[in-house]
């Protein structure tokens, strides 16, 4: 359910953006950047006081990040193949109209 | 490139405070988290109300980008099947059930710690919290190079809360629609993949 009210703040800052729209609001991009460094700061906090990840990584980081870097390899590869097929379809439409 | 090296210093930052208890990590921490996460998504919402060329370029969105979060389960999956062939203490669906994590590292590893006990739980949690912080860190860079889906697929079950913020910054405002659609179909996939390899 946490998911929902998320939603419901983005949905509220849409609507209140759209209100304010086409005007100039340089100091948002500056907001954000700010709750993503309290975000990372406070994640960080999460990893650093989480006494069985902390032992756990010495003694299962390898194997966790090979299968982290496997993982993302193989999701890299297959969204970079939709993408290009993708691109393709688009381009074909471009040049036949 | 400076932005993501501020983010990782604000998270190492994150780790040493906590980890030699300056500031010890409390619900009120885990609370406070959640408030800016919702801070977070307002202020990305009026980045996207205001711009209405946003709004056009999300009807002319391509339909096929639909297929992304199965893109992404099944890549992952391969890269995991290939990579338990090598780790030889490890079964194919033990890393199959550690990668279908997706980056959801709280639920998955809650789930195997239940079924295959806490080591194989503690290398989820490990595996998937690197996910996201890959996601996070090398956004900018992967669209550079394997285009604007690629963080969005590295960000797996994350891309509707932890990593929009980054994915809207790097792919741009029109692929908001298709980061959140991606992550809320990966996110409810991520228990039923978990227990099915689980299961196995």
């Amino acid at each position: 359910m946490l998911i929902i009210t998320i939603i419901l703040f983005m949905a509220t800052g849409i609507f209140a953006g759209y209100l304010i729209r086409n005007k100039n609001i340089g100091i948002v991009s500056r907001i954000v950047t700010g709750f993503i460094w309290l975000l990372l700061f406070l994640l960080g906090m999460e990893v650093g006081g989480n006494e069985r990840l902390i032992k756990g990584l010495y003694v299962f980081g390898l194997e966790a990040l090979i299968l982290m870097i496997a993982g993302v390899t193989g999701s890299i590869l297959a969204s970079w193949a939709l993408w290009r097929y993708i691109s393709k379809n688009e381009q074909k439409k471009n040049n036949q109209s | 490139m400076k932005g993501s090296l501020t983010i990782v210093g604000f998270f190492i930052l994150g780790i040493i405070v906590s980890h030699y208890r300056l500031v010890p990590y409390t619900n009120m921490c885990s609370d406070l988290s959640f408030y800016a996460l919702c801070g977070l998504m307002f202020f990305v919402g009026i980045s996207i109300g205001s711009d209405t060329t946003t709004l056009k370029n999300f009807r002319q969105l391509n339909i096929r980008y639909t297929l992304l979060p199965l893109m992404t389960i099944l890549g992952t999956l391969a890269g995991c099947i290939i990579v338990s062939l090598f780790l030889s203490n490890r079964s194919v669906s033990e890393c199959c059930a550690v990668g279908s994590g997706l980056g959801y590292y709280s639920l998955s590893s809650v789930i195997i710690t239940e079924y295959h006990g806490a080591e194989l739980g503690t290398i989820a949690l490990l595996c998937n919290i690197m996910r996201e912080i890959v996601a996070l860190l090398c956004a900018p860079l992967l669209v550079k190079h394997f285009g604007r889906l690629s963080p969005i697929s590295v960000g797996g079950a994350t891309t509707m809360d932890t990593t929009l913020p980054i994915i809207t910054q790097s792919c741009g405002k029109d692929f908001v629609v298709v980061s959140i659609f991606h992550g809320c179909l990966t996110d409810f996939s991520v228990p039923f993949l978990v227990t099915l390899f689980c299961s196995l």
